[in-house]
C-alpha cells in the first residue's frame, strides 16, 4: 500500500528563545517491509544529518537567532507491505543481544517480572506465539486511555495505573521481554488510522522482539495498543531501547518561556483523495521531548 | 601477617632505592621533621590544593594529608612496571576498539556477551565510530600494589576520568621546596613535564580537520565537583581554557566555545565529566552539565573526546578478571602484570566460597569507586560482615571478592613517630596517536590509620611523593 | 576569554560596588534621621532609601510600617531579597568562586575574608555595635577590593571587565541618588538649615563633601552638587568619571572591533563631557538623569550581547 504522510510540528514560545537545538528522527528508512518513495523534511535552519546510536537516520537542527517559533515539516510517500514476518537483524549497527539492556523507562519491577513469568512464554520454539499471548495479556490489563501517563512515565508505573497509550503499551511489553531474556526494542513511527485501529493516533509507537527458532531469526513486531503486528498501515521512523532513544524530536533551548506545541499528522492512502480529517493531537508530549536550559 | 616493607625489605636491609631517604631520616631530628610537616601543610593551603567534600558547607575545603617521607622505586622495578602498564593499556584499548566494532572477543567466547553489551557502562552510542588514532583511553590511571620485592598486582584500572595527577605534581613541588638537599643526593627522575605530555597527547588525537594547531579545552562539571582544583590546575598548566557545559554549544557539526571575541571552535575536549552527563539530548535529559548536541558532532568525527565515551566497560570490576585474557587475545603476549585473584559472585561456586570466607576477603561493588561500598573482611566487625552478607545475597552480580593482600608498607610520619603504613600506587599512562608515555612516577596513596588497607582520600588516606630513581 | 569568565568578573565587580553603595546610602539615611531639626522626618528618609532601591513593596510585605531598625536590618542582612549588603557580598563571592585561576590569590583571599566576616554579623551585633561601624567596614572592604585588584591583577581583559562592572554600577547608583534627592529636596527653601544638612548628607554619602568645598569654596547649592556629581571628571563618583572609565575599558576590550556597546558608551561620554550644568538645569536635571538611567540599562544589555552571550 502506498501511504501519503504529512507531519507538521510547530513550537511557539511566549518569550523568544535565543538558541534551540533538536535531534530529529523524522526520516523513515527503507527496510524490508517499507520503501520510501519520496521524503522531504524542512525546518527553519539547515539540517545536519547524522546516524544515531541505534543506526537511525537523524538530523540536528540548530537555531542560533532569537526565535518565537520552530516549524518542522515532514512529508512524503512510503510504500508499505502487508504483514512482514520477521525483520532481519543483519546489517544493523548492533547485534540483537544489545536490546537486552535495561533502560530507565523500561526497567521491570517485581510486579512486571512476576506478570511476565506467569505467562510461561516458551523461550525457544513457540516464542512467537507466546509473545502474542503476552501482547494480548498486556492489552487486556492496560486500558488505552490518554491523559493518565506522560512521556516520562516508566513501564512499571503505567502497568500500575493499568492505563496508558501506545508508548506505555510498548514499554511494558519491552520490559516483560527483557526480564525474560528476550531482546526487545521500541519503535516510533506513523499509523494510517483510517486503515487500522481505533486506538492510537497517526503518530504511533510499537515494540519489536527478537525471534530465533528453527525456522527463522529476526525482529517480530507487536503493536500492543492495536493487538496486531505492524503491517501495511505502519511506517517506522526509528528504534531504540525506549521512547527517549527513538522519539521524533528531542530538543533543548535557551530562553523561550511558555512553550506551546501544535502537531498535525495525516497518514492516508496515496490512491485515495487525501481526506481532510487530520486530527490535531493534544497528547503533544508524546512525540517530543523538549526542555528548557 | 607481616607485610613487606619497601624500605627495610624482607631481610631488614635498607633497599638501594631508599638509601638516601634512610640516611636523611637517620640524620634529621624528629622535631625538625615535624616542623617541616607543618610547613608543608601551609604550602598546600597557599597553593590552594584542596578538595571539596560532598555535603559539607560550600566554604569547607579540605586538604588531603601529605606525608613528607617519599616512597621510592628503583630503575629496574620501574622498568618492569612501566612495561607492564603499557602492555595493559594497549590491550584495554584494543578491547574497546573491538567491542565497539566487530566484537571478535565476544564471538570467540572469551568474555560473556552480556557482561559487555548489557553492562551499564557499555555505550551503544560508541558503536561503529572511528576515533582518531584508534585511541579510546588517552589517560589511564592504573592502581597497582606490591606484596613482595618481585610482584606488582593490578588492583583496578581507571579508564574513565582518572584523577589525582595534580597531587603527584604538587607533592613533588612541595618536597623539592622543603628538602632541596635530599634531591641533590638522590637521582630522582623528573615528572614536572606531565602537563606538557598530556597536552601533546591530547593534540595528537585531534580530528584531521583541526590541522597543525588544534584547540583543546578541559570540560569540568564545575566548582562543586570534588576534583575541581585539579581541573583548574591542569587547565592552567596546559594553558587551555577550563570550560563548563554552558560555555560550549553545537553549530554546523562542530563544537564552539563562547568567548568575548565570539565563538571559537574546539577540536579536542579533555572531559572530566561522566559519560551520562555529556549530552542531555542523548543521555540524562535533565542534566545541565553537558553540551546538547555533542553526541551528533562526536559521532561524525567533528570533535575528539578524551577519554572516549564508554571506556568504563573496560574498567568495570566484573570485566577486570578478563583483562589478562585480553592481553593474550589481542597482543598474543603473556601479561607482565598480574591481576589479583578475583571471585565473581554472580558465579554460584564463587558466591558460595565467598560467603563462607567473608572474614578473610575484600568484597567490592563491581561499579563502585572511591573506596565506598567495600568490605575489608579481616578489619570488619561481625555485624558489618553480616550486613554485607545480606547485601551480597540480594544482588550477587553486583559484587566481586578478592583475597586480602598483604600490601607493602613504607615508612610514614605518624603521631607515634615514623612507622610503616600500607601504600598503593597510581601511575598515569598517556596514550597518544603515535605513542604511549608514562611520566616516571605516580600518586602513592597511604593508609594513615595503623593497619588500615584503605588508601582512598575519602576514607582517611594520604599521599606521598613518589620517586623513580634513575640509573 | 570565555564569556562566562568575563560575566563572572563583571558581576563580581558590580556586586561589590553595590554593597558599598548600599552602605553609603544607609549611612546617609542614618545621619539624616538623626537630624535634630523640627521638620525632620526620619520615616521619610528611610522611605526614600527604599524608594531609591525600588524595593519598598518587598519591605512592606515583610515588615509593614517603616521602622529604622527594621529597614537597617532589611538592607544589611536580609538575604531573602537581592538588595541587602549581605546578598551583594554573597553574590560577589559566588561569581568570584569560579575565577580562582583568573583572580590573584590576594584578591580572592580579600573577598573571601569579607564574605566570611559578613557571615558573622548578626542582627544583634549590627544594632548594638552601631550600624555605622558596619557600614564603614563594608566601605573599607570595598576599597580594599579595588585596591588589591588594581595592584595585583594583570591589567588585561580580566581587570577591564571588573572595572566595567564597578563603574556601571556606580554610575547607576549616583544617578538614582541624585534623582531621588532632586525630587525630595527640590522643593525645600535653599536658605534653611534642613536643605544644607540634606545636601550635605548627599555629598557625604559619595565622599564628596570635602571635594565640594575645595572646588567651589561656597555654600552648598543644589545646582553645584549636581554639577559635581554629574559633570566633574576629577570626582571619582561622578557620572563623567564613570563613563571615562567605562569607555576606556571598552576600548581595551573591543580590540579594534566596531561594537555597539562602545558606540553607546561613547555617545553618553560625549554628552557628559560637553554639557554645561546650566543647560541641564534648564532642561530639568531629573529628566536628564532619567535618560541616563535608561541608557545605562541599555548599555548593560548591549555589553551582554557583545561580549557575554555572543551566541
Amino acid at each position: 500500500m502506498r501511504l501519503n504522510i504529512h507531519h507538521e510540528t510547530v513550537y511557539h514560545y511566549a518569550a523568544p528563545a535565543s538558541y534551540s537545538i533538536q535531534y530529529l528522527r523524522l526520516t523513515p528508512p527503507t527496510v524490508p517491509g517499507q520503501r520510501v518513495l519520496s521524503w522531504k523534511l524542512s525546518a527553519p535552519a539547515p539540517l545536519r544529518p547524522w546516524t544515531d546510536a541505534f543506526g537511525n537516520q537523524a538530523h540536528v537542527l540548530v537555531i542560533d537567532q532569537p526565535h518565537e517559533e520552530i516549524r518542522l515539516m515532514a512529508t512524503g510517500e512510503v510504500e508499505s507491505d502487508d504483514v512482514l514476518h520477521l525483520l532481519p537483524g543483519a546489517g544493523e549497527l548492533h547485534p540483537p543481544s544489545l536490546y537486552l539492556r535495561n533502560s530507565r523507562l523500561t526497567e521491570a519491577d517485581d510486579a512486571l517480572t512476576g506478570f511476565a513469568r506467569s505467562l510461561n512464554i516458551p523461550l525457544q520454539s513457540g516464542r512467537r506465539k507466546g509473545l502474542d499471548d503476552l501482547m494480548h495479556a498486556i492489552r487486556d490489563l492496560v486500558d488505552y486511555q490518554p491523559g493518565i501517563t506522560d512521556a516520562a512515565t516508566k513501564a512499571s508505573e503505567a502497568f500500575g495505573h493499568k492505563a496508558g497509550v501506545c508508548q506505555d503499551h510498548a514499554h511494558i511489553f519491552i520490559a516483560c521481554c527483557r526480564s525474560l531474556g528476550i531482546p526487545a526494542r521500541y519503535v516510533s513511527g506513523y499509523l494510517c488510522t483510517a486503515k487500522l485501529g481505533e486506538e492510537g493516533m497517526a503518530s504511533h509507537a510499537w515494540a519489536e522482539a527478537w525471534i530465533d527458532d528453527e525456522s527463522a531469526a529476526g525482529w517480530a513486531t507487536f503493536d500492543v495498543a492495536n493487538r496486531t503486528q505492524a503491517g501495511e498501515a505502519h511506517v517506522r521512523l526509528a528504534h531504540g531501547l525506549d521512547y527517549l532513544d527513538a522519539c521524533p524530536v528531542r530538543g533543548m533551548r535557551k530562553g523561550g518561556r511558555g512553550e506551546a506545541l501544535d502537531v498535525l499528522v495525516h497518514v492516508g492512502e496515496a490512491s485515495h483523495e487525501p481526506k481532510r480529517q487530520t486530527a490535531r493531537e493534544t497528547a503533544r508530549r508524546r512525540q517530543s521531548e523538549q526542555s528548557q536550559q | 601477617m607481616d607485610a613487606f616493607d619497601e624500605m627495610r625489605g624482607p631481610k631488614g636491609m635498607v633497599a638501594a632505592a631508599y638509601q638516601a631517604i634512610a640516611e636523611w631520616l637517620y640524620a634529621t631530628p624528629p622535631d625538625l621533621l615535624d616542623d617541616k610537616r607543618r610547613e608543608a601543610e601551609i604550602l598546600f593551603r597557599r597553593i590552594g590544593i584542596t578538595f571539596n567534600v560532598y555535603g559539607e558547607d560550600a566554604g569547607a575545603e579540605r586538604l588531603i594529608p601529605f606525608d613528607i617521607i617519599p616512597r621510592a622505586l628503583g630503575p629496574s622495578e620501574w622498568a618492569k612496571l612501566s612495561k607492564g602498564l603499557e602492555q595493559r593499556v594497549r590491550a584495554l584499548d584494543a578491547f574497546l576498539s573491538d567491542i565497539y566494532h566487530e566484537q571478535e572477543i565476544l564471538k570467540a567466547g572469551k568474555i560473556p556477551v552480556g557482561k559487555v553489551l548489557n553492562n551499564d557502562l557499555y555505550r551503544p552510542e560508541m558503536q561503529g565510530i572511528e576515533v582518531p588514532g584508534g585511541v579510546y583511553v588517552q589517560v589511564a590511571g592504573i592502581d597497582v600494589v606490591r606484596t613482595d620485592p618481585d610482584h606488582f598486582f593490578v588492583l583496578e584500572d581507571n579508564l574513565r576520568t582518572p584523577s589525582g595527577v595534580s597531587y603527584m605534581l604538587e607533592d613533588r613541588a612541595v618536597m623539592m621546596r622543603l628538602f632541596p638537599d635530599l634531591f641533590a643526593k638522590a637521582k630522582v627522575a623528573p615528572i614536572d613535564h606531565y602537563p606538557h605530555e598530556l597536552l601533546r597527547t591530547l593534540r595528537s588525537v585531534a580530528p584531521a580537520h583541526a590541522g597543525g594547531d588544534p584547540v583543546v579545552a578541559l570540560l569540568t562539571p564545575g566548582p562543586y565537583n570534588s576534583a575541581y582544583f585539579e581541573h583548574a590546575f591542569l587547565a592552567e598548566e596546559m594553558g587551555i581554557e577550563l570550560v563548563e557545559g554552558q560555555d560550549l554549544f553545537v553549530q554546523d557539526d562542530a563544537v564552539f566555545m563562547r568567548t568575548t571575541m565570539g565563538p571559537k571552535r574546539v577540536d579536542v575536549i579533555y572531559r572530566r565529566l561522566d559519560d551520562e552527563f555529556i549530552d542531555p539530548l542523548a543521555f540524562h535529559p535533565d542534566s545541565m552539565l553537558g553540551v546538547p548536541g555533542l553526541l551528533s558532532v562526536y559521532r561524525k568525527g567533528g570533535v575528539t573526546l578524551a577519554n572516549a565515551l564508554g571506556t568504563g566497560v573496560a574498567d568495570d570490576k566484573s570485566v577486570y578478571p578478563y583483562v589478562p585474557e585480553m592481553v593474550r587475545f589481542y597482543l598474543g603476549e603473556e601479561p607482565i602484570l598480574q591481576n589479583v585473584p578475583t571471585w565473581l559472585l554472580e558465579r554460584p561456586d564463587d558466591l558460595a566460597y565467598a560467603l563462607d570466607h567473608l572474614s578473610e576477603l575484600v568484597v567490592k561493588e563491581t561499579q563502585g569507586s572511591g573506596g565506598y561500598g567495600m568490605l575489608v573482611g579481616p578489619k570488619a566487625s561481625k555485624q558489618e560482615i553480616e550486613d554485607f552478607r545480606a547485601k551480597i545475597k540480594a544482588n550477587p552480580q553486583g559484587y566481586i571478592a578478592q583475597p586480602t593482600l598483604a600490601l607493602s608498607t613504607c615508612p610514614t610520619f605518624t603521631d607515634e613517630g615514623i612507622a610503616p603504613r600500607h601504600v598503593d600506587l597510581r601511575p598515569f599512562i598517556l596514550h597518544g596517536k603515535h605513542s604511549i608515555s608514562i611520566v616516571p612516577g605516580g600518586l602513592t596513596r597511604v593508609a594513615l590509620r595503623k593497619g588500615s588497607l584503605v588508601v582512598n582520600s575519602s576514607q582517611g588516606g594520604g599521599t606521598k611523593d613518589t620517586w623513580i630513581l634513575e640509573e | 576569554m570565555l564569556s562566562r569568565t568575563a560575566e563572572n568578573l563583571y558581576w563580581t565587580g558590580r556586586y561589590m560596588e553595590r554593597a558599598e553603595n548600599l552602605s553609603r546610602l544607609l549611612d546617609v539615611s542614618f545621619r539624616a534621621a538623626l537630624l535634630p531639626a523640627a521638620d525632620a522626618n526620619p520615616a521619610a528618609d528611610w522611605q526614600s532609601a527604599l524608594d531609591i532601591l525600588g524595593i519598598t513593596d518587598a519591605y512592606k510585605a515583610k515588615h509593614g510600617g517603616i521602622n529604622q531598625d527594621s529597614v537597617i536590618v532589611f538592607l544589611t542582612l536580609d538575604t531573602s531579597h537581592p538588595y541587602s549588603i549581605k546578598s551583594c557580598i554573597d553574590q560577589s563571592r559566588e561569581n568570584a568562586r569560579t575565577l580562582r585561576a583568573t583572580l590573584s590569590v590576594e584578591l580572592w583571599e580579600s573577598l573571601n575574608t569579607t564574605w566570611l566576616e559578613m557571615k558573622n554579623i548578626s542582627r544583634q551585633s549590627l544594632l548594638e555595635r552601631g550600624p555605622r561601624s558596619v557600614f564603614d567596614w563594608v566601605k573599607e572592604r570595598s576599597h580594599l577590593f579595588r585596591g588589591v585588584a588594581y595592584s595585583t591583577l594583570l591589567h588585561n581583559d580580566a581587570f577591564h571587565f571588573l572595572r566595567l562592572g564597578t563603574h556601571l554600577e556606580r554610575a547607576d547608583n549616583t544617578s538614582r541618588l541624585l534623582q531621588a534627592k532632586d525630587r525630595s529636596l527640590g522643593a525645600l527653601p535653599p536658605e534653611g538649615g534642613t536643605a544644607y544638612y540634606q545636601w550635605g548628607a548627599v555629598l557625604r554619602s559619595v565622599s564628596a563633601f570635602r571635594a565640594y568645598t575645595q572646588i567651589y569654596r561656597d555654600v552648598i547649592e543644589p545646582v553645584r552638587v549636581a554639577e559635581l556629581l554629574i559633570l566633574k571628571a576629577e570626582m571619582p563618583r561622578s557620572l563623567r568619571f564613570c563613563f571615562d572609565q567605562i569607555t576606556n575599558a571598552l576600548d581595551a576590550l573591543s580590540q579594534g572591533r566596531d561594537l555597539e556597546c562602545r558606540r553607546l558608551a561613547g555617545e553618553m561620554q560625549a554628552k557628559l563631557r560637553y554639557s554645561r550644568i546650566e543647560h541641564l538645569e534648564s532642561q530639568g536635571v531629573g529628566d536628564f538623569l532619567s535618560v541616563i538611567l535608561n541608557r545605562l540599562n541599555g548599555l548593560g544589555v548591549q555589553i551582554g550581547r557583545d561580549f557575554l552571550m555572543t551566541v
